[in-house]
């Protein structure tokens, strides 16, 4: 599927959008994104899975609840959701005798792969957990067991483990063999729109996920890792709305920009003129300038 | 139910993308008329996805042809050469 193709998917019945969202920007149409996506996923999972397990051992700031990872988990697959049509939503209305086909032929294929990454997850956990015994005192006698110790927090997090590839699985198994959407279709294709590479916008994507998740690993600060994936989601939304010939930015957010500007330039002509400038209102004003002027720019009608 | 064609030779054949072209309705439109979601016709139309044979019977009527006219085990010959072979 070439990238052009998933951008004509836009002019498509379902898909045609007033205004795209930064959920439709991210949502893997094609086949080839979508496989990417559970790649993607699964390797996120196992990182995850690791940080919280052996983070403190690793000596890794972030360890325990890697908080972004989990956002950037229920990111993903909340686009690989999207990129199924949801057909593996318990609650799902509606589906017709292929999508009840393809969703039993998940399920199937999933359960397999469930029991295989359980079976893995609890030999990796045999062999890596420290050995301890058990004492146990009876009438004259003391017997002593010996196995693996296993914490509180530690099952809670092996129970939510099972539970995200159980979740998980059935969606990926769709997204892994739904075909691509079609196309080409004269009376359906009216609203034709060329759109950017999926390809591109998935490395991105990935990029920016995998850089949050590093910072709050490495550092502990979720919240800049946090502010980097929201940065990135708008980023990512301006293009595509761009791309599809919209204002790159809501209405809002260009008043709020135009707001941002001329209060920086206020605040700089005072900060000039007036005397007596702090190095704090010329930083402000400077910062005011610099995030204002790209929103109004942004939000610029095209023509 | 339907199923996903395994090999080439199990594909079913069809004549929906024509059928639909000459009545000059969308995918959406049929889809709609069939019971079913506009991607489900155009895995169909492409070979992606041999129907169940209520949904095979449900075109039929929708068409108003017989079940041979629009599904087929071997690929159709074109239109135009059924035509003008005819009238020959």
């Amino acid at each position: 599927m070439t990238d052009a193709a998933v951008g004509r998917i836009r002019g498509a019945p379902e898909g045609s959008p007033q205004w795209i969202s930064w959920r439709e920007a991210i949502t893997p149409l094609s086949r080839a994104s979508r496989r990417r996506w559970v790649v993607f996923y699964v390797l996120l999972l196992l990182a995850s899975g690791a940080l919280a397990g052996w983070g403190e051992e690793l000596g890794l700031e972030g360890f325990g609840p890697p908080i972004v990872a989990v956002i950037a988990l229920f990111l993903v697959f909340g686009m690989l959701r999207r990129g199924t049509r949801r057909l593996a939503a318990i609650d799902r209305p509606s589906l017709d005798e292929r999508d009840r086909q393809e969703l039993s032929s998940a399920f199937r294929y999933a359960y397999p792969l469930f029991l295989a990454v359980m079976v893995a997850s609890l030999a990796v956990l045999a062999l890596t957990l420290p050995d301890a015994e058990r004492q146990s005192r009876g009438d004259g006698f003391t017997s002593i067991h010996t196995g693996h110790f296993l914490g509180d927090v530690a099952l809670v997090g092996l129970l939510v483990w099972g539970f995200l590839w159980a979740v998980f699985l059935p969606t990926a198994v769709l997204a892994w063999r739904e075909p691509d959407p079609v196309l080409g279709d004269p009376v359906d294709d009216q609203g034709v729109l060329d759109g950017p590479s999926e390809a591109a916008r998935d490395l991105a994507l990935a990029a920016a996920l995998v850089a949050a998740v590093v910072i709050e690993a490495t550092d502990g600060y979720a919240y800049i890792s946090l502010l980097l994936l929201v940065a990135a989601l708008a980023a990512l939304a301006a293009w595509w709305r761009h791309a599809f010939g919209q204002q790159a930015v809501s209405s809002t957010l260009q008043a709020a920009g135009i707001f941002l500007a001329i209060m920086g330039a206020a605040l700089l002509i005072v900060a000039a003129f007036g005397g007596g400038a702090t190095t704090t209102a010329w930083i402000s004003a400077t910062g005011m300038m610099l995030v204002g002027a790209p929103l109004v720019a942004l939000g610029r009608k095209r023509a | 139910m339907g199923r996903r064609p395994a090999t080439e030779e199990a594909r079913l054949h069809n004549r929906l993308a024509v059928l639909r072209a000459e009545r000059g309705l969308s995918r959406q439109q049929l889809a709609d008329a069939i019971g079913v979601n506009y991607q489900t016709i155009g895995y169909l139309e492409r070979g992606d996805y041999s129907p169940s044979l209520e949904m095979a019977f449900r075109m039929a009527e929708f068409f108003e042809l017989p079940i041979e006219a629009i599904f087929a085990r071997e690929p159709f010959a074109p239109m135009s050469e059924q035509v003008y072979s005819k009238s020959a």
